[in-house]
């Protein structure tokens, strides 16, 4: 199987502080879905700022897409950037552009035509359940639906890797499982998948692999759960 | 230049520098086109006095020595050594003309001061001999000819005051160059402290656009194309507030007698002042875009 992800002894620590994580060696397949569970504090989000290249470890080697993570040169990692969508646990909507620009913003970046950016745009915007708040400023949205404009911003690139800070903490479980449904299409579509969340019984219902991160360090616990 | 060509994911116009911006750029514009109207005035001007270096000369012949003849001999003495003079030098290379300057013009010339023509008249008053030179006269030449012809013979050829003020007018001249580039360098200045601002405002996009996979291109050209608009804008401002102060004060000059420079009618002017919100809208674009790039290279 491709290999998207592989961390091979990361360890990350802030300054002269203590290590966030340590330790860690866990491989992402193409067409993975995990699910990554921890009390807060764990150390959820640096991994996830490690996986969307928005930090760098201290020690280790991490692979992504088969590069050394280190050694990617600065002008080669909006490419790699593009191929990774990112839902943010505070969402970081644009607060002056519309729902429509702030999900079709990761097309523009990478300089998508207009046409293509409005069918697709508007074609999700519909499937989330906010095809009548496409004009909307996130100041004018609810925060559920806030948090799927930024479900819809990730998707919208097709990305390989998929990456999700409690995605589903502001909605109904309804919402929420329409959500997992659509990271489940994807996936099925070919999307590595990481969801990191506190809802155990989604993680249940759902039945992915599932991870642990305790004091710091990862733990399978897909068959013990 | 376009200004907007696709939409912009940064809210710059909210920023403080939108309104920050214009407002230094139309002044130190203001300042410019002053300088770039001073420096034309005074770049004709010196033009004019340089060609007046060559362009004139006179001898004095003063009555030394003639105190106590009576006035008849006296003006009779000095004719003879003008003839002299004039006689002499007439044939003498370089020279185009010389001649004597009328009685009629030294009693008009010296009347504001002496008074009517018949003091004129009796006073020991020097005789003037006007000489036009070609251009290259040797003046060392004619001093020494002079010298020969008659010692007590004095060369004014204008050409110390004149070049005095030159000099200085050419020193201003060098110091509103300087200033239009201290402008310059000022103005740059303001464009990348509201730059920099605007990348510590909009720092939580700016990571947001690299982690969806912005270039650094995409973001600094936000950045160029804002203050390119607002850069233009204020250039404009400033011109419009420069032209008619400089067309009042050009007017004031008229009234009071000084000369028009022709400079400020040429294209070459014409043109230098219409391009200056092109330049400047230039300047702030690139040093915007330079200076953002130049800090996102320290991001991750």
């Amino acid at each position: 199987m491709t290999e998207v992800v592989s961390f091979r002894n990361v360890g990350v620590r802030y300054e002269s502080g203590p290590e966030i994580l340590r330790d860690l060696n866990f491989t992402l397949h193409r067409g993975s879905f995990h699910f990554l569970t921890g009390a807060s504090g764990a150390g959820k989000s640096t991994l996830m700022r490690l996986l969307y290249l928005a930090l760098r470890q201290t020690r280790g080697e991490i692979n992504i897409f088969g590069r050394d993570n280190i050694r990617i040169p600065r002008d080669e990692l909006p490419a790699i950037r593009r191929k990774i969508g990112v839902v943010f646990q505070d969402f970081r909507l644009i607060n002056h552009l519309t729902t429509f620009e702030n999900v079709a913003l990761p097309l523009r970046v990478a300089g998508v035509e207009d046409l293509q950016i409005r069918k697709n745009v508007t074609e999700l915007l519909e499937w989330v359940g906010l095809g009548d708040q496409i004009n909307a400023v996130p100041s004018r949205l609810s925060g559920g639906q806030q948090q799927r404009v930024a479900i819809a911003r990730a998707v919208i690139g097709r990305p390989a890797l998929l990456l999700a800070d409690e995605p589903t903490g502001n909605v109904d479980d309804r919402i929420a499982m329409r959500l997992l449904y659509l990271f489940e299409e994807l996936n099925k579509l070919g999307t590595t998948v990481l969801i990191a969340t506190h809802n155990r019984q989604l993680v249940r219902r759902f039945g992915h692999n599932q991870w642990l991160l305790e004091a710091g360090t990862l733990h399978d616990i897909t068959h013990s759960a | 230049m376009a200004f907007r060509s696709q939409p912009s994911h940064l809210p710059l116009d909210s920023d403080s520098s939108t309104r920050f911006l214009p407002s230094i750029v139309a002044l130190m514009v203001a300042l410019l086109t002053f300088s770039i109207v001073g420096l034309a005035a005074l770049h004709d001007s010196v033009g004019k006095w340089s060609g007046q270096i060559e362009g004139s000369l006179s001898i004095q012949v003063p009555p030394t020595g003639m105190a106590d003849r009576e006035p008849e001999e006296r003006e009779q003495a000095l004719q003879a050594t003008v003839d002299d003079i004039i006689e002499q030098l007439a044939d003498m290379p370089g020279i185009s003309r010389i001649e004597e300057l009328s009685p009629e013009t030294m009693s008009a010339l010296l009347e504001p001061w002496l008074g009517p023509d018949e003091i004129v008249s009796e006073l020991p008053i020097p005789r003037i001999i006007e000489i036009t030179p070609e251009t290259g006269f040797n003046f060392d030449m004619l001093e020494r000819r002079l010298g020969e012809i008659a010692p007590e013979a004095v060369l004014d050829d204008h050409r110390i005051w004149i070049e005095r003020i030159a000099d200085v007018a050419f020193s201003v001249e060098l110091a509103l160059m300087a200033l239009i580039v201290v402008l310059f360098g000022a103005t740059m200045l303001s464009v990348v402290f509201a730059t920099r601002s605007g990348l510590s405002i909009h720092r939580t996009i700016i990571e947001l656009l690299h982690l969806i996979g912005a270039q650094d291109s995409y973001i600094a050209g936000q950045f160029a194309r804002h203050n390119l608009r607002l850069a233009f804008f204020g250039a404009l401002i400033g011109l419009l507030i420069a032209l008619p102060v400089s067309g009042v004060i050009a007017w004031l000059g008229m009234r009071a007698g000084w000369p028009i420079p022709t400079l400020v009618f040429s294209p070459l002017f014409i043109g230098i002042i219409i391009a200056i919100p092109f330049v400047v809208a230039g300047v702030a674009q690139m040093t915007a875009k330079r200076t953002v790039l130049r800090v996102l290279r320290r991001m991750l």
